[in-house]
């Protein structure tokens, strides 16, 4: 076996794990908010948050160039007040992981709430508990297999985003290379063998995680079981 | 003293309350659909009548045109037609679920003692008999020291032996803590044996009637 | 009404299965992302002596352009950046040997949107925080070079990291000009097609030179017509077409 430069895998898991952790946090903020609030024009915001879903990876990664481009909007602003540097970096692909794995996660978030009795935080606020808590001990403990699954699909959503990544972080081997484009730039270049060993590796990867998020719900329906 | 005088829109009807009680047992009586468990919501915050009013020893629940008294700020307990135990959390957990660290709890033991569910505390809901969840979710409903006690159809999952049990304990917790308790059931004979009160609901219209 | 659908069918699949004859036929030239623009133009010269035979250009990376044909893409006619490319289709046959030519030949520059002439090229390079913009060095031609001269130079290993790998040259220039990779290096005829961008200073010549070959695929159904148009692009008027777009006239061409 030939010992290739791992350094894809690692940035892949680091993109992916960053991408996910903000996605966690966007989508509950946004789901709860959702799901409390009626205003004019929520209907739209749901569009916007899904549109990812339908749009082809080309759109999402030319919408990106445009707002973080070295000439974009949001670009400027970050570069001038931070210094940061969206486009061809390990940030952007960040980001494109974000965009295209938020929906997903907004999705599963939005059902795992739904699902949770309303009667169960009824009664707890006339036992007189704060939302903020009922959050906590109620509504996120019940609705968590429902997110854990959303967490898992966006990460992997996350490990396998190519399209977008390419376009806005481009191809800097051991900056912005990730598994997927890897993969690609092995097989343009024509190391069949390196393709396939990074094919194993990202499939191992996936494997994993539903292996471990099957065992992991099994052990967790058993331990809480239903009223 | 709660005071009550609201009207709201429902889908079939408009339900129209208008009752004063102290603290005794009322049961309010009526067929499924009759507007029994809106009452019950309206009163707990769940729900939000369209006009009129609602007050607890002068503290105003609603009234029309103000802002609603939150849920947590009216100290209902309130026991749900079908107990909604947390189900991830254990008997205890559930009775104490609102209690912080330092609160007195002498009054929560002898409520477990009363409803004899001492020996459930480390139990899950789905591990529990239904007259158990029952009597659970009635000392989780009065833990928090509540100035209202709302049931809803209590004993309608219970067997007969069960639900005479429960009754007599209910009873004698009404005798000890002498707070406003309104019982909603479809069963006359519940009514009789609880509360000195009774309130019929048909289609959202009221008639009351001292027990005989 | 049966016959009526039937006649459409037979109509539908007359028109899909027209046999090209001499008077009418189509040439697919795969063809390296940096010749585009002098390509369309040789395109509008090449139909004013040839007006039956239309040309469809096939627009990417040497290496990929080489693999689709590996792949048994249906070309005819094939324009490599780099001899490397071309050799490899001939000696699988893919590419008859006997018609491989070279056309054109190019030079690397080191370009930008802003930055002023430098003579300082390795300097440069390395003091800059700038992302430096060049073709992926083992399918894109471009970045073939790129790498040979920065490794003569001894930038090469310097650089990593700082440099985006473009999937063909006309990549290189797209990143450079959106202002999105401050520097980039790329031919010297991409200079010609693009108004805002700048040349640095131009890179030590390598030992390779960068000469484009053409060839006529084994498997092309047209031959006589692709021998036509690689008469015509290595002629005076291809070559001229050429030279104007920034290439170099192939010597003894």
């Amino acid at each position: 076996m030939i010992a290739y430069d791992l350094s894809p895998l690692f940035l892949s898991l680091k993109v992916a794990t960053i991408s996910t952790i903000l996605v966690f946090f966007t989508s509950l903020i946004l789901a709860r908010f959702m799901c409390r609030y009626d205003f004019f024009g929520k209907s739209v915001i749901d569009a916007l948050i899904l549109l990812p879903l339908v749009l082809p990876p080309t759109v999402i990664g030319f919408g990106l160039i445009v707002l973080f481009g070295m000439n974009g909007p949001f670009g400027k602003l970050l570069e001038d007040l931070f210094g940061i540097r969206i486009v061809f970096s390990w940030v952007g692909a960040a980001i494109a992981s974000f965009v295209v794995s938020l929906p997903l996660m907004y999705q599963s978030v939005m059902a795992a709430f739904e699902k949770v009795d309303p009667r169960w935080e009824n009664v707890a606020r006339t036992m007189g508990v704060s939302e903020w808590r009922i959050f906590r001990t109620i509504t996120f403990p019940l609705a968590w297999s429902g997110i854990l699954a959303g967490l898992i699909l966006s990460f992997a959503r996350g490990i396998g985003e190519f399209g977008a990544t390419l376009m806005i972080a481009g191809y800097i081997p051991g900056v912005t290379e990730t598994v997927p484009l890897a993969i690609y730039f092995a097989y343009e270049a024509g190391e069949m063998e390196k393709a396939i060993f990074w094919v194993i590796v990202i499939s191992a990867v996936g494997v994993t995680a539903i292996t471990w998020v099957n065992y992991w719900r099994k052990k967790n329906a058993y331990r809480i079981g239903r009223e | 003293m709660l005071n009550v005088d609201f009207r709201k829109q429902l889908e079939q009807f408009e339900l129209h309350m208008q009752f004063q009680m102290g603290k005794e047992i009322v049961a309010v009586v009526g067929s499924s659909g009759s507007g029994k468990t809106t009452l019950l919501n309206c009163i707990a915050g769940i729900m939000q009548p369209d006009a009129g009013g609602i007050s607890l020893h002068g503290t105003d629940f609603y009234k029309e045109s103000k802002k609603p008294l939150k849920i947590q700020k009216r100290r209902v307990g309130y026991l749900f037609q079908d107990y909604a135990l947390f189900p991830h959390l254990s008997v205890e957990q559930n009775i104490l679920y609102a209690t912080s660290r330092n609160n007195d709890i002498a009054h929560i033991s002898e409520l477990t003692k009363i409803l004899d569910i001492s020996l459930l505390l480390s139990k899950y809901p789905h591990q529990i008999s239904g007259g158990e969840k029952q009597r659970v979710a009635l000392a989780r409903a009065l833990a928090a020291k509540p100035d209202l006690l709302l049931l809803d159809e209590p004993f309608s999952a219970l067997d007969d032996e069960t639900r005479s049990r429960c009754q007599s304990e209910l009873l004698r917790i009404h005798e000890l803590w002498s707070i406003p308790v309104i019982l909603v059931t479809h069963r006359i004979e519940d009514a009789q044996k609880l509360a000195k009160r009774c309130i019929r609901i048909e289609k959202g219209r009221m008639t009351e009637q001292l027990q005989p | 009404m049966k016959n009526m659908i039937l006649i459409l069918m037979l109509a539908v699949l007359g028109a899909c299965g027209k046999p090209s004859t001499d008077s009418d036929s189509e040439l697919v030239i795969s063809t390296a992302s940096s010749l585009k623009e002098a390509m369309l133009a040789i395109e509008v010269e090449f139909g004013k002596v040839q007006p039956n035979t239309k040309l469809m250009f096939n627009f990417a990376s040497s290496g990929k352009l080489r693999s689709q044909i590996h792949q048994g893409a249906p070309v005819d006619v094939f324009l490599s950046a780099s001899l490397k490319d071309m050799h490899v289709l001939s000696d699988d046959g893919l590419i008859i040997q006997e018609t491989v030519v070279p056309f054109a030949e190019n030079r690397l520059v080191l370009a930008s949107l802003n930055h002023a002439e430098s003579n300082d090229f390795s300097q440069l390079l390395l003091s800059t925080h700038e992302t430096i913009a060049i073709g992926e060095p083992e399918s894109v031609p471009l970045g073939e070079y790129t790498k040979q001269a920065l490794d003569s130079l001894a930038l090469w290993e310097a650089l990593k990291g700082k440099m985006i790998y473009a999937k063909d040259a006309r990549q290189v220039l797209t990143y450079i000009e959106s202002g999105n990779a401050g520097l980039g290096i790329i031919y010297f005829s991409d200079t010609k097609v693009s108004q805002n961008i700048k040349i640095i200073s131009e890179l030590p010549k390598s030992k390779l030179p960068i000469i484009y070959p053409a060839g006529i695929a084994g498997k092309s159904q047209n031959r006589e017509v692709a021998e036509a148009f690689l008469t015509f692009l290595t002629g005076k008027e291809g070559q001229k077409i050429l030279e104007q777009y920034g290439f170099i006239k192939v010597k003894g061409g």
